[in-house]
C-alpha cells in the first residue's frame, strides 16, 4: 500500500465523538476499510505549515511498514517514534489535542494500526479484531500518540538515542510511560542507563524497576538530589520552526529540540539509589534473589 | 509527627498553607478577581491577552514553626510543583527562605506546555535519618491553574452549552432536535447541552418555580451521571497482571464517585474489578444497571444537585 492520491495535503484533527462513530466491529476486524469520504467530511485540516504536511509522514509510516515486514511489529516502535517526533515538531500542548492523534490513525494510516497491532481474538469476540484504544485512546495506547509522547518523555534534549533504547521495551509504554516518574528527566535517563547496562532488558525486570522508583518517589523528591534543566521554551520553538528547512533521514537518528538535558552528574546522583531499588524490586516470574 | 505504614520515618503531615499573592501574564499583573484564595484557584483567560506566552505566579508558602524547628528534619526546603497530566508536563520550583519562617517564590507557567488545568502544589523536602530528598509535609489543599476560566469566583466545570439543536453548526446534535438536553460523554471534557428551541426549558432552569427547578435540574444531573459511567465503563481496562486500571480524568472521578452506592460493600478497587469483569463475562448486566439508577439517583438527590455533579466531575485530572 503506498500513499498515493488518497493522502490529503494536510494532517488534520478529528473529534472522538466522529472517530467513534467510524470504527465499527468490521473496520476494527480489517474486514471493511474507513469510509474515507465522510471521514474527510469530519476532520478539520490544520493550518498550512510544513509541519502539518500530510506526505512525510505517510510515507514515514510506509518506510515503516517495509522495513519491519515479516518480522515482529513492535520492532517498528523505537526506528518510528524518533522519526515522526522530529517530523511532527510541536509542543506538548499541541500534543494533548488527541484529535490529532485520531486523525492519524483514522484517516492518515489505518492500515498501519492494523499491520502494528494485529486483530486479536478474545472470548467475548471470537472473530480477531484490534483493540478501539490503539486507534482511539489514551496517549500511552494510542498507536501513534504513544510514540510521539516516548520520544518526547525519554529524549535527552536533542538526543533521541535513549527513545531507541525505550522503545525497544515494550514495557516503556505499558508501565513506565503512564507513570509520573517520567516527568523526571534525570529519572528517565537514570533507567535508560540501566537498561543500556543489560540489568533491565527484558519487559518484567523493567516493569519492576519503574514499580520501584515510583513507590520510592512517594517518599522521596528525586528532584532533590539531580535537579531539572529549565525548560528553554525558544531553543524549542526555534526547532519548530527549523521543519520547513528540516530533512529527518531514514537510516541516521534526527536531531531533537535543544531545549534542556541532564548531564551524567545528574544520572549519577540517581544511579546508586535505582541500582539498590532494582535489587530489591519485585519481579513478576521470578523469585526472590536470595533464594536462586 | 507521626509516623506511620506510607512514610517510615517522622513526617510533619500536610499541615502547610499556600497563597498566590500575584499573577502577571507576560509580566502584566491580573486583576484580583482571577485569583481567589477560597476557591483556591487561578484563572488565566484573557480575553485582551490571547497569546500569552509566560504565566508568572508569586507564591508563598507557611508551615507550623514550632512543630518544624522541634522536629529531626535537617536542610529544610520548600518546593512548588506545577503539573498537568493532559500535557505530561510538570515544573519543579524551589522557594526561598523569608525571615520570617515562610518560603516564597515564583512559578513560571509557560503556556506551550499546558492546555486546561494545571494543579499546584507545595512540598517540604529535608535529609531525615541521614535520607536526602525526604517529603516531610505538604499543602493541605493544591491550587488548580486553569487556563481556560476567565474568573477565579466561579470554578467553571462541566461544560454546559445553550445551543438550538437544529443549528447547522452542530450536526451532531442535529438528529436530536426534539429533544430537551444531550450529554456529550466523548472526549477530554463531557458537556450537556441544553436544547434552546425546546419550549420553556432554559426560562424554566434560570427562573422557574423552585420545585419544578429543582426537579428538573434533578433529572438532567441524573442522565448526565448514567452517560458519563456508562462511557466511563467502556474505558476502564485490564493490567497485565489482570488487575483493572481507573480510567484516566473525569471518567476515574466518575467512577470513584459512583462505585461505593453500586457495590456498597465493596472497595472502590474491588467495585472497579466487579465491574471490569462483569463486562468481560457479558453477565449480570441488567442488576447493574439497575444498581446504577439507585447510585444516580442518590448523587443527583443531593441538595447542589446539577452544581454537584459540575463539582464533581471537576476533580483534579489524575487524582
Amino acid at each position: 500500500m503506498t500513499a498515493g492520491s488518497q493522502t490529503p495535503y494536510l494532517l488534520g484533527l478529528l473529534s472522538e465523538r466522529d472517530a467513534t462513530r467510524y470504527l465499527t466491529t468490521p473496520v476494527l476486524q480489517g474486514v471493511e476499510r474507513m469510509p474515507r469520504l465522510a471521514l474527510d467530511k469530519a476532520c478539520t485540516p490544520l493550518d498550512d505549515e510544513s509541519r502539518w504536511e500530510a506526505g512525510p509522514v505517510r510515507e514515514l509510516i510506509d518506510e515503516a511498514m517495509e522495513r519491519f515486514d515479516g518480522e515482529k511489529t513492535t520492532q517498528a516502535d523505537a526506528w518510528l517514534a524518533p522519526r515522526l517526533h522530529a517530523m511532527m515538531r510541536m509542543n506538548r500542548r499541541e500534543a494533548a489535542d488527541s484529535r490529532r492523534w485520531n486523525f492519524l490513525a483514522l484517516r492518515l494510516a489505518p492500515d498501519y494500526v492494523l499491520w502494528r497491532n494485529s486483530p486479536k481474538a478474545t472470548k467475548r469476540n471470537p472473530v480477531p479484531q484490534v483493540n478501539r484504544a490503539h486507534f482511539v485512546g489514551p496517549y500511552h495506547k494510542q498507536t501513534f500518540s504513544r510514540l510521539w509522547w516516548a520520544a518526547e518523555l525519554f529524549r535527552n534534549g536533542p538526543d533521541y538515542g535513549p527513545v531507541e533504547v525505550a522503545c525497544g521495551n515494550q514495557e516503556s509504554f505499558n508501565t513506565v510511560l503512564r507513570l509520573e516518574i517520567i516527568y523526571h528527566q534525570a529519572t528517565a535517563q537514570t533507567m535508560i542507563k540501566l537498561m543500556q547496562e543489560g540489568a533491565v532488558r527484558k519487559g518484567r525486570p523493567l516493569n519492576g524497576l519503574a514499580k520501584a522508583i515510583n513507590s520510592a518517589g512517594s517518599t522521596l523528591l528525586f528532584d532533590v538530589l539531580a535537579p531539572d534543566p529549565p525548560w528553554d521554551g525558544r531553543a524549542h520553538d526555534m526547532w519548530v520552526k527549523d521543519a520547513a528547512s528540516a530533512f529527518v533521514q531514514y537510516d541516521a537518528l534526527p536531531e531533537g529540540p535543544d531545549d534542556g538535558s541532564v548531564t551524567d552528574r545528574d544520572v549519577d546522583a540517581l544511579l546508586p539509589l535505582f541500582r539498590e531499588l532494582f535489587a530489591t524490586a519485585d519481579i513478576r516470574g521470578e523469585k526472590p534473589a536470595e533464594s536462586e | 509527627m507521626s509516623r506511620n505504614r506510607l512514610f517510615p520515618y517522622p513526617v510533619l503531615g500536610d499541615v502547610c498553607t499556600m497563597q498566590v499573592s500575584e499573577v502577571r501574564l507576560d509580566g502584566v499583573p491580573l486583576t484580583v478577581d482571577m485569583a481567589s484564595d477560597r476557591n483556591k484557584m487561578v484563572a488565566l483567560h484573557h480575553t485582551e491577552r490571547q497569546g500569552w506566552e509566560v504565566a508568572r505566579l508569586a507564591v508563598r508558602v507557611h508551615a507550623p514553626l514550632s512543630d518544624l524547628e522541634a522536629g529531626p528534619w535537617q536542610d529544610v526546603t520548600c518546593v512548588a510543583i506545577l503539573s498537568e497530566r493532559r500535557t505530561n508536563a510538570r515544573t519543579v520550583t524551589r522557594l526561598r527562605r523569608e525571615p520570617d519562617g515562610s518560603w516564597a517564590g515564583a512559578v513560571l507557567l509557560e503556556r506551550s506546555r499546558h492546555l486546561k488545568r494545571a494543579d499546584l502544589s507545595a512540598h517540604l523536602v529535608a535529609t531525615v535519618e541521614g535520607v536526602q530528598g525526604r517529603m516531610i509535609g505538604a499543602t493541605q489543599a493544591s491550587w488548580t491553574v486553569d487556563l481556560q476560566a476567565s474568573s477565579a469566583d466561579q470554578p467553571n466545570t462541566v461544560e454546559i452549552v445553550v445551543v438550538d439543536f437544529a443549528d447547522v453548526a452542530y450536526p451532531h446534535l442535529n438528529g436530536y432536535k426534539t429533544d430537551p438536553w444531550m450529554v456529550d460523554a466523548t472526549g477530554d471534557e463531557p458537556t450537556v447541552y441544553l436544547n434552546s428551541r425546546f419550549d420553556g426549558l432554559t426560562k424554566l432552569l434560570d427562573s422557574g418555580e423552585r420545585a419544578a427547578r429543582e426537579n428538573l435540574s434533578a433529572q438532567i444531573a441524573a442522565d448526565a451521571w448514567t452517560a458519563l459511567f456508562n462511557a466511563a465503563v467502556y474505558a476502564t481496562d485490564m493490567s497485565e497482571e489482570g488487575r483493572p486500571e481507573w480510567p484516566e480524568g473525569w471518567r476515574g472521578s466518575v467512577m470513584q464517585k459512583l462505585l461505593p452506592d453500586i457495590f456498597p460493600e465493596l472497595s472502590p478497587e474491588d467495585g472497579l474489578l466487579e465491574l471490569v469483569s462483569r463486562r468481560v463475562d457479558g453477565e449480570g448486566g441488567g442488576e447493574l444497571q439497575s444498581a446504577l439508577m439507585h447510585a444516580v439517583t442518590r448523587q443527583a438527590a443531593v441538595p447542589r444537585r446539577l452544581g454537584g455533579f459540575i463539582r464533581a466531575t471537576n476533580r483534579k485530572e489524575g487524582s
